[in-house]
């Protein structure tokens, strides 16, 4: 088998995977969710949850991740063959190279929309756009969904193009001329940008004496304040839940691709703490002080619940633009922003493209530039609809059951084969070979029990809360009904492309693995 | 919910702040520190 790539440096493979994990969630989804759902006493929710839900999972994907890559399997159809020894195992693979291939494909699109709105606050194209209705008329007629500042789509084309060819650049160059350099720069451009803009937003103090109830300590207060009363409301463990999950992408594939690289005795118990840790200082402490206690200091606090109601575009890109424009050096600032947002984006999308480039690779041994050239050109095809579909929820549609749905599915999924197939004993084994710390043996319980246990009752209300009545297109408008069917049906193409390519590459190479006795046909 | 910072709520912000901040150095002094990987 031709040799692997390689990380060049353990601090370079850290700070991919937090780049990997700290992406537009962090900064604009977590602010929104900790404001909805009872400010501080969120927290009390979101604390348990990362240690019940998301370290365990974040521990079990390193791992299972470096296990496969024992194999030369980069992508979760080898990795869970390889944990696994029956043949509907690489199939449930198929899921996990679904949910990394489809929210790549509409992320990269968002991810577009920050880099056009640095230029744009850079080159103050916005300004003079300064009620929230005047700025969401231009992020309307930017995507294209309406008439407005821009006529057509072509700006919106424009940047999209930068970003797509600012993917594929990084991702041909590879996993450590690439991906690596990528995260050495733009990891510590996020904390650096970040820690500015809160220091920056801290002195803002009161921008209106005449009103001075509106200003930043108050945004804080906002966010921080505890309401008890809504620790009673399961919907609020479950937003922690989903929180926690979002932020740390685990359930996608990225983080196991990524560690599939690192050799057999590599420590991945530090290494995912390192990287839980980092993501969640760029959330609780970066994003938590940024976006919302401006906002308030500007708009007061019920303007901003019913921007936070708006969600986490509505505050991002419209808010925060109409705030730019008031505030001194505010076209610089807004570039700061927004060029924050583009490094949490690129750092995660590049991740994205990972496990299929791996997958092809290595069942189909073609070259890293062919597998590269191959997946550009499937995501510049596909994302066609998700730009011009886009008002018709053509990205929501995806968004939901790719980047939600199935999201939790795969992490269900993966935490049974890890602790109940492939067995806990044998899977804490792997998680400690190596180890740089002791994980206390309560995860061991945790892992086997709770965390699956969580995650199913996590999938089990959000089948019946969401799923279904999303299914049934409950209360769409009728005109997007078909767009919002062109959107399944080009998720249920890519999973069956899936599925064919598994069925093709098993055929090809034989896996054997020492750990199975006899392997199942 | 009170507009201004109540103590619950500075306590909140404070201790979860500390607590990501002292597990993100810790963390990533250890990587620092420890060993290198194998290529």
């Amino acid at each position: 088998m031709a040799q692997r790539e390689a990380w060049n440096s353990r601090f370079g493979l850290i700070l991919a995977m937090a780049g990997n994990a700290i992406g537009l969630g962090n900064l604009l989804r977590f602010p929104v969710q900790v404001a909805e759902n009872g400010g501080g006493a969120f927290m009390i929710p979101y604390f348990i949850a990362f240690l019940l839900l998301a370290m365990p999972l974040m521990w079990i994907e390193w791992t299972i991740g470096r296990h496969g890559g024992k194999f030369h399997h980069g992508s979760l159809p080898g990795m869970f063959d390889a944990l696994w020894n029956h043949p509907i195992a690489k199939y449930l693979g198929a899921i996990g190279l679904f949910v990394s291939t489809v929210i790549f494909i509409y992320y990269t699109y968002i991810e577009s929309w920050t880099l056009g709105f640095a230029y744009f606050s850079l080159t103050k194209e916005f300004f003079g756009e300064g009620t929230i209705q005047d700025m969401s008329a231009f992020l309307s007629s930017y995507q294209g969904s309406s008439q407005g500042h821009f006529n057509n789509i072509g700006m919106a084309y424009f940047f999209l193009i930068i970003t797509i060819v600012l993917n594929f650049w990084l991702l041909y160059k590879g996993i450590s001329e690439g991906i690596e350099k990528l995260a050495k720069i733009a990891l510590p451009a996020i904390f650096v940008f970040g820690l500015g803009l809160m220091i920056y937003i801290f002195f803002i103090g009161t921008p209106d004496p005449s009103i001075p109830e509106n200003n930043v300590w108050n945004g804080l207060a906002f966010i921080w304040n505890p309401d008890f009363s809504q620790m009673l409301d399961s919907k609020v463990w479950l937003a922690a839940a989903g929180q926690v999950f979002f932020t740390l992408s685990v359930g996608m594939g990225t983080l196991q691709a990524y560690a599939s690289y690192l050799k057999e005795n590599d420590d991945v118990a530090l290494s995912g703490v390192a990287t839980a840790s980092l993501n969640e200082f760029a959330e609780v402490v970066i994003g938590g002080s940024v976006a919302i206690p401006i906002a308030v200091a500007f708009f007061g606090v019920t303007t901003t619940i019913a921007i936070a109601h708006g969600g986490s575009f509505n505050l991002g890109f419209v808010s925060l633009a109409v705030i730019f424009q008031k505030i001194p050096y505010g076209n610089i600032i807004g570039a700061v922003w927004f060029l924050l947002l583009f490094f949490a984006g690129i750092t995660s999308s590049v991740a994205m493209a990972q496990p299929l480039i791996s997958f092809m690779k290595e069942q189909f041994q073609i070259s890293h530039k062919k597998a590269v050239t191959i997946t550009g050109i499937g995501l510049f095809v596909c994302i066609q609809f998700v730009v011009l579909f886009l008002k018709h929820g053509f990205l929501d549609e995806m968004d939901y059951w790719a980047g939600t749905f199935a999201l939790v599915l795969i992490a269900l999924i993966e935490v049974i084969l890890f602790a109940w197939i492939f067995g806990i004993d044998n899977g804490w084994k792997e998680l400690n070979r190596g180890s740089e710390i002791k994980i206390p043996n309560i995860f061991k319980f945790i892992i086997k029990y709770v965390t699956p246990l969580y995650i199913l009752f996590i999938l089990a209300f959000w089948t019946i809360d969401d799923a279904i009545p999303t299914l049934l297109m409950e209360g769409k408008n009728p005109a997007d009904i078909p767009y919002l069917w062109g959107a399944r049906g080009m998720m249920l193409v890519i999973l069956l492309a899936m599925v064919v390519l598994i069925f093709k590459g098993w055929q090809r190479n034989k896996f054997e693995y020492a750990h199975f006795e006899k392997r199942s046909k | 919910m009170e507009n201004q910072m109540t103590t619950m709520g500075l306590i909140m912000m404070i201790s979860a702040w500390t607590s990501v901040t002292v597990l993100m150095v810790w963390s990533v002094y250890k990587v620092f520190k420890g060993k290198k990987i194998e290529n």
